[in-house]
């Protein structure tokens, strides 16, 4: 009989379970209970998971779309996919918004970014303040728990100073010194049409601390003020966006690098790009554990019709940008003005085969573990 | 054709048995490994808490992983291997844990997390011979928090 197992193998037994199974056995009794909700064991139980999704070579990637009915109401669809050239849906996850009631559902949900199993998700109301200042909370789609952000806090700035156009981006991360989940908000306020002048503010969220921080001035690089900065992309504890120098407002060339956000440290960088992607167009992403940009390719040019794909095997390491062929990868290919979801296999630059559904507008994809992180939380409340 | 004789140590079971096994199979426990830095180990070394029965499962195991034999390969002779009923189940992951072979016990515990997967609450106390401490009401808010998980 199994009952003379001892503590220390039933822990290491646990530890290899799947989520859904952890949580049903959450009723065996009071210690097992408290054994699984622990801190460190949520920690274990992702590390443990980690390890064996690489050695089985078994991972998964978070997809979402937007899909809107005839009576123009939108609808959010979250699926977990093997990540494997069959793609195969793993699961369909249930709708975060479960707990909001229709007078408080949101107009539009967002995804910003996904770590260790929690998904930061920004929710906008139709207000008609110019300031879009969004919602945001944590979820954690396999245990059905959601972590609400407090308000992001304004800031003040001068009456005479106008907001002409403000971008705020978000990205979302893992600080493994401190085992805290971070969101950086990252305001730019572009006073007029004329003048490039821009003033910008950066705000960090912190789980563990459960507030809003507003950085000095000094911290954000004066080169951070220009349009555009897409979803940062998240590997080795920072966020990494792309930007370009704005020393002259006339100059039609722009010198491209790479700004990252250590959430440890809370510190922007740089990191060069390689001399081969300075002219082009390019989007930053995650290879595995690396930074990788992905030359965006012409869709309108049939000779152009490929992708490139250039990897930081050394991260930090500028002469290490390498660059990879042969992969297939899954790429949106705008059709017409549509979205899609393709495979293609940069080799043949044939696309091999399209994914999913037509009606659907996919808007997000990353690699996606299940984990626990949000049990041992105070303030997570359930959803459906 | 080596004529060189490999070393092999003395492994003394609880049911009085003595196996001989050369020392490179039975160095994959660090148990035993550090009573041979220790020099401990000249004379047989004693089991008490392994069975003979036991033994031979982990010797088994040992014997083909000190084989050089491709990871696929290994991968497929270890799901074969792990096969056995639970009450060996259990007495081999004891032994796995007392003689320190990693790759042994995280086989077998990985085993017993396969084969709790699918059951209920109530199949696991009895497994594991656990008493439910939660009163009928406490268990119940438990698990109407997490009702999905029981669908």
């Amino acid at each position: 009989m199994a009952g003379y197992l001892p503590e220390e193998i039933i822990e290491k037994v646990l530890l290899r379970l799947p989520v859904k199974t952890l949580i049903r056995f959450t009723t065996v009794c009071k210690s097992w209970l408290s054994k699984i909700k622990a801190s460190t064991f949520v920690q274990s139980h992702l590390c443990t998971t980690i390890d064996s999704n690489n050695q089985n070579d078994a991972h998964l990637l978070l997809l979402s779309a937007r899909s809107y009915s005839k009576e123009r109401n939108c609808y959010e669809h979250h699926w977990l996919h093997w990540d494997s050239p069959e793609f195969g849906e793993y699961s369909k996850l249930s709708n975060p918004l479960s707990f909001f009631t229709p007078k408080n559902k949101p107009q539009e949900l967002r995804v910003t970014g996904t770590c260790n199993g929690l998904v930061c998700l920004e929710s906008y109301y139709d207000n008609s303040c110019k300031e879009r200042s969004p919602a945001l909370m944590l979820w954690n789609p396999s245990i059905r728990k959601i972590v609400k952000l407090p308000r992001i806090p304004g800031w003040g700035h001068p009456n005479d100073y106008k907001v002409y156009r403000m971008y705020a981006p978000l990205g979302f991360g893992y600080d493994p010194h401190s085992n805290d989940y971070k969101v950086l908000r990252i305001v730019i306020l572009r006073s007029d049409r004329f003048s490039f002048r821009y003033s910008s503010v950066v705000q960090v969220y912190s789980l563990a601390r459960g507030s809003w921080r507003r950085l000095s001035a000094s911290v954000a690089p004066l080169d951070l003020q220009a349009s555009g900065i897409k979803r940062p992309a998240f590997i080795n504890g920072c966020l990494h966006m792309l930007k370009y120098r704005e020393d002259d407002m006339y100059c039609s060339t722009h010198d491209w690098f790479i700004a990252y956000f250590n959430l440890a440290t809370e510190v922007f960088g740089e990191i060069m790009i390689p001399e081969a992607l300075q002219k082009r167009r390019c989007s930053i992403s995650r290879y595995g554990d690396s930074l990788a940009l992905i030359k965006d390719y012409d869709t309108r040019d049939p000779d152009n019709r490929g992708c490139e794909i250039w990897v930081m095997k050394e991260y930090g390491v500028a002469e290490s940008w390498t660059y990879l062929c042969g992969e297939v990868v899954l790429k949106e290919e705008k059709d017409g003005g549509q979205s899609r979801m393709v495979l293609f296999d940069p080799k043949s630059g044939n696309q091999a085969k399209v994914i999913g559904s037509e009606d659907h507008v996919y808007c997000f994809m990353d690699s996606f573990v299940e984990s626990l992180v949000l049990l041992d939380h105070a303030n997570a409340i359930s959803t459906k | 054709m080596s004529t060189e004789t490999k070393k092999k140590l003395v492994l003394h079971t609880s049911d009085n048995e003595t196996f001989e096994i050369e020392e490179a199979v039975v160095l994959q426990s660090q148990a035993i490994k550090h009573m041979v830095e220790d020099e401990c180990a000249d004379n047989a070394i004693p089991l008490p808490n392994v069975t003979s029965k036991t033994l031979s499962k982990v010797i088994e195991y040992c014997k083909k992983h000190a084989e050089d034999s491709g990871e696929e390969a290994l991968k497929a002779w270890d799901a074969d291997f792990i096969k056995f009923d639970t009450d060996t189940l259990y007495d081999v992951i004891m032994a796995a844990n007392y003689l320190n072979i990693k790759s042994l016990l995280d086989l077998t515990c990985q085993r017993v997390a396969d084969m709790c997967k699918g059951k209920t609450p109530e199949e696991i106390r009895r497994t594991f011979n656990i008493k439910n401490d939660f009163s009928p009401e406490e268990e119940e808010a438990v698990r109407r928090e997490n009702q999905w998980a029981f669908e």
